[in-house]
């Protein structure tokens, strides 16, 4: 067992089928593995919905017209940072910032994977089994969606506005935030510090990135950016 | 809601209601304008917006408090200086006094680890008061609260 990695370590000779393995071990075992081979390291696969070293979560994985690959979240959460594997995990993976879109109109940020290569699933109902990104999605109010988060984990609410206007001291830098964030609200919803930059989602189709909600947390309520504006980063979800 | 509070000023008359609102409200400016009591000249201090609402980052580090500065020592983000909302923070001796919404509640001295919620902050704001002491530093981050 590799503590840091929380998962197994597997050394394997120069001939072995490296792939192959890590994909049944990581099947049947349904845990994190890392690969080596003469002190060489393989990637590993990133996914949405884990941990920022920054106290931030990861969204959802996207890449640019170059194909390069990474993983988007809040623009507020500070650079630089360092991502886990899993929701838990420990945040030992290197990120590169790349782009921001954080202004009136959306906070949203995203930064190249090192040494993983992002797969198109995150971390969404479950900490455990992942879920596949299937699009993305405009909500409408009375939308019945859910999100995951550092602090919170996974939880849920109803959409009570798509035209939320965060108004609180800083919410968007340049100036007053625009009415083009969501709200969702529920009596089982929790949000709290260290979720932002999480992905909410409905089932495996993408919504928007987690920006804020009520200063003491676990209260009911949440809002988002909307999923439409990674396009202003030049990025698009994997 | 039916407090016990509500159920005492429901049951007053007019007159009274009106001459304890009034009380009440004095006091609690009172309160508000002295609240909390204690040294904030090496915070950083934005006005209210009077909304209890913030970005959902959090920050963890060890608080400092040397020349003249407030800042927090994050492992994860390097030196970074936390920007309070008016009248929720304060300094009486060694000890921070929270009064307002974070994470970490109460009285915490320098050297511990505090969580502060809110987000990295885009530059600094004319409203803001930035001690001279904090001016070195690059990195604000606007907590969470009113």
């Amino acid at each position: 067992m590799d503590s840091q990695l929380g998962g197994l370590f597997v050394n394997l000779g120069p001939t072995s089928d490296k792939y192959s393995v890590l994909k049944e071990l990581q099947d049947q075992t349904n845990i994190p593995i890392r690969i080596e081979t003469s002190g060489e390291r393989l990637s590993d696969l990133a996914y949405g919905g884990t941990r920022l070293s920054v106290g931030c979560t990861t969204g959802f994985t996207v890449r640019n017209s170059a194909n390069v690959r990474g993983y988007a979240t809040a623009g507020h959460c500070p650079n630089p940072q360092s991502y886990a594997l899993t929701p838990t995990g420990a945040a030992t993976n290197s990120a590169t910032f790349w782009n921001s879109y954080h202004n009136i109109y959306a906070d949203l940020e995203w930064s190249r994977a090192n040494g993983s290569t992002p797969a198109a699933q995150f971390y969404g109902s479950s900490s455990t089994t992942r879920t596949t990104q299937t699009g993305t999605g405009s909500a409408w109010s009375g939308a019945f969606l859910c999100h995951r988060g550092l602090t919170t984990g996974y939880s849920c609410g109803i959409v009570g506005s798509t035209s939320y206007t965060p108004s609180y001291a800083g919410a968007c830098p340049g100036g007053t935030c625009a009415a083009t964030f969501v709200y969702v609200s529920g009596p089982n919803l929790n949000v709290a510090p260290g979720d932002s930059g999480g992905p909410w989602f409905s089932g495996g189709t993408a919504y928007g990135i987690h920006k804020g909600g009520p200063a003491t947390g676990w209260s009911g309520y949440g809002f988002f950016s909307k999923i439409s504006y990674l396009s202003n980063m030049g990025v698009s979800l994997l | 809601m039916n407090s016990p509070e509500y159920v005492l000023i429901r049951r007053m008359s007019a007159t009274a209601t009106f001459t304890a609102m009034t009380m009440a409200l004095t006091l609690a400016g009172m309160l508000a304008a002295c609240s909390p009591a204690g040294d904030t000249s090496d915070l950083a201090i934005r006005p209210s917006s009077g909304i209890t609402e913030g970005d959902s980052g959090l920050l963890t580090g060890i608080l400092r408090h040397e020349l003249g500065c407030t800042f927090i020592d994050s492992k994860a983000n390097g030196y970074v200086v936390p920007v309070f909302t008016e009248r929720t923070a304060s300094w009486s001796g060694d000890m921070l006094t929270f009064s307002g919404t974070l994470r970490t509640l109460g009285k915490v001295s320098a050297g511990d680890t505090v969580e502060l919620g809110g987000g990295e902050a885009q530059g600094i704001a004319e409203d803001w008061t930035i001690p001279e002491g904090c001016r070195t530093y690059g990195t604000f981050w606007i907590v969470a609260g009113s």
